[in-house]
């Protein structure tokens, strides 16, 4: 589906970090892990952003300034009307069992906030471990707060929280033996990390990827397989088991 | 407004082609499919390819490079799963991604008589393999070779896609015609290159890539109207159409259809938009798309 809604608030939440509000005409059902594709006056191809949080008529969007496209999308201002397509890819079946716990590294807070807020209308306990490399780039901890049992912190440099990567702190944490099942979101170093460590429980991971289409049309969103095999992020993800791909 | 176009006995309801590689299977958005003159199937191996690495893509205003790597599903799995599927409307042709003239004979004998198949288009041009592709399509030598083999083995209708990658694609274009394709398409993407300057290596998680979308149409304008002029068969033109103007440029350069293909990576739906262009365009105008093939004026 195509949409023209309209950018209601434009916040910048860190350094090349960004939360658009946008307005819808009705409120649209969308599964946490689907995105939509947003075209940008200044590249060919969309550009693909997952669902932050929905408000009635109103979904967020977390971009992060990386290139042209998305520095474009970032100096938009209030009142204007965006083209994007969606919602795409395939989304999460909402567990029913908890607790369920997120883990975010820096702007991979952004599709597992909307996850939260799925997981709380269900009444199903959430704590979230969000990690950044320094303190300005955690986002959306108040919003978290106001959605899990627990919410911890951690930075690279220690200027926010516990300091250490997100596995490090991960490893000390006490009272996450009764987590069901684990979903992250962030840098592939930091899944390859979570993928090592090996929680014994599942783990799935939001993947972000460079994508053509979005539609499943031109396979240019490929991520490899256990078995070799290439897979759509865009259509059979984003979200996948951690365990059935390579990073 | 009829919008029809014919290719010999080959009747198309308009000018428009989903372009191999931009559109799938067939299986997904048919109802777009449904609208437009034919489409090419993603190309077909013999054995299933799994691929190129990512990164796949890349783009800037103008420009898409991807380098997918003929990622399919191979002959046996298309044969059993998907063309049981494919309920369309628009004449299907399959793209064919041989390397020796053994896969296209093996491709082009396994689908001959498949009723849905209406015909084939011999990838002779893909950049984005280390074998085969791009290189068969260099020679005329080998494109008069497979292009004869597949003549020899169905008398439904044969494309040629080719390259202008280092080769002269007047020549080549002229060996397919002489060996009895019933069209070229031209071009298949260009060779590129994206540097990562930071990493200092190549972006393209397989080093390289073909270069399609906008910014290559004047080049491609171009050939069409040098190669229809030279040939005595169709051309069928492939490079960066975004709107109804630019099928219009290429049929009066010489094309008798055009392909739509990284627009269709923008909006699936481009090629509806595109075709209410062109009914908007010959209504106005009261001609048909017929009437202005290689209808350029001289200078």
């Amino acid at each position: 589906m195509k949409y023209q809604p309209t950018l209601v608030e434009n916040r910048r939440l860190g350094p090349d970090l960004y939360s658009l509000w946008t307005r819808f005409d009705s409120p649209c059902d969308v599964e946490p892990g689907q995105f939509f594709e947003f075209a940008t006056g200044v590249r060919f191809l969309r550009r693909a952003f997952s669902v932050a949080d929905q408000d009635a008529d109103r979904l967020r969007f977390v971009l992060r300034v990386v290139g042209a496209g998305t520095g474009w999308l970032s100096l938009l201002t209030e009142g204007s009307r965006l083209d994007i397509s969606g919602p795409l890819g395939k989304g999460v079946a909402v567990p029913s069992l908890g607790p369920v716990m997120l883990l975010a590294g820096g702007v991979g807070a952004a599709p597992l906030l909307y996850l939260a807020r799925k997981l709380n209308e269900k009444g199903v306990e959430v704590d979230a471990l969000l990690a950044a490399g320094t303190s300005v780039e955690l986002i959306l901890v108040e919003e978290f707060k106001s959605l899990c049992r627990r919410v911890t912190l951690a930075t690279e440099d220690g200027s926010c929280g516990e300091k250490g990567y997100l596995t490090d702190v991960l490893a000390t944490l006490s009272g996450i033996h009764d987590v069901k099942v684990f979903y992250t979101c962030g840098p592939e170093p930091m899944l390859t990390a979570i993928k090592r460590i090996g929680l014994g429980r599942p783990v799935y991971a939001f993947l972000e990827s460079r994508m053509g289409c979005g539609t499943g049309l031109c396979v240019g969103c490929a991520v490899r397989g256990r078995d070799g095999r290439y897979h759509r992020v865009c259509t059979e993800g984003p979200v996948f088991n951690l365990e059935e791909i390579e990073l | 407004m009829n919008l029809e176009v014919s290719l010999g006995k080959n009747r198309f309801r308009n000018p428009l082609v989903l372009a191999s590689g931009t559109f799938g299977y067939g299986l997904d958005y048919t109802h777009v499919i449904d609208k437009i003159g034919a489409f090419v199937t993603k190309g077909i191996s013999v054995e299933e390819r799994y691929g190129n690495p990512a990164p796949r893509i890349w783009d800037t205003a103008e420009t898409v490079v991807n380098s997918i790597g003929l990622e399919n599903v191979g002959l046996k799995r298309f044969n059993e799963e998907i063309l049981p599927q494919i309920n369309i409307s628009a004449q299907l042709y399959v793209n064919l991604a041989g390397v020796t003239l053994e896969d296209f004979r093996t491709l082009i004998e396994s689908l001959k008589d498949e009723e849905k198949v209406t015909g084939f288009e011999l990838n002779l041009s893909c950049p984005n393999v280390s074998e085969g592709g791009t290189a068969l399509g260099q020679s005329s030598d080998r494109v008069r070779e497979v292009t004869s083999l597949a003549r020899s083995l169905t008398p439904k209708p044969i494309w040629v896609k080719l390259t202008s990658n280092f080769c002269d694609v007047r020549e080549t274009s002229k060996a397919a015609a002489d060996a009895g394709a019933d069209a070229v398409v031209l071009i298949n993407t260009l060779n590129a290159l994206v540097v990562d300057a930071k990493a200092r290596r190549p972006f393209m998680g397989a080093g390289s890539g073909g270069l399609s979308g906008p910014a290559i149409k004047p080049y491609v304008l171009y050939i069409v109207k040098e190669v229809s002029q030279q040939i005595n068969i169709p051309v069928i033109a492939s490079g960066g159409v975004t709107s109804g103007t630019d099928v219009i440029e290429y049929l009066l350069a010489g094309a008798n259809l055009v392909q739509l293909g990284s627009i269709n990576l923008v909006d699936p739906e481009a090629s509806l938009r595109i075709l209410e262009e062109l009914k908007a365009h010959f209504e106005q105008e009261g001609i048909s798309p017929a009437g202005i093939i290689g209808k350029l004026e001289e200078i």
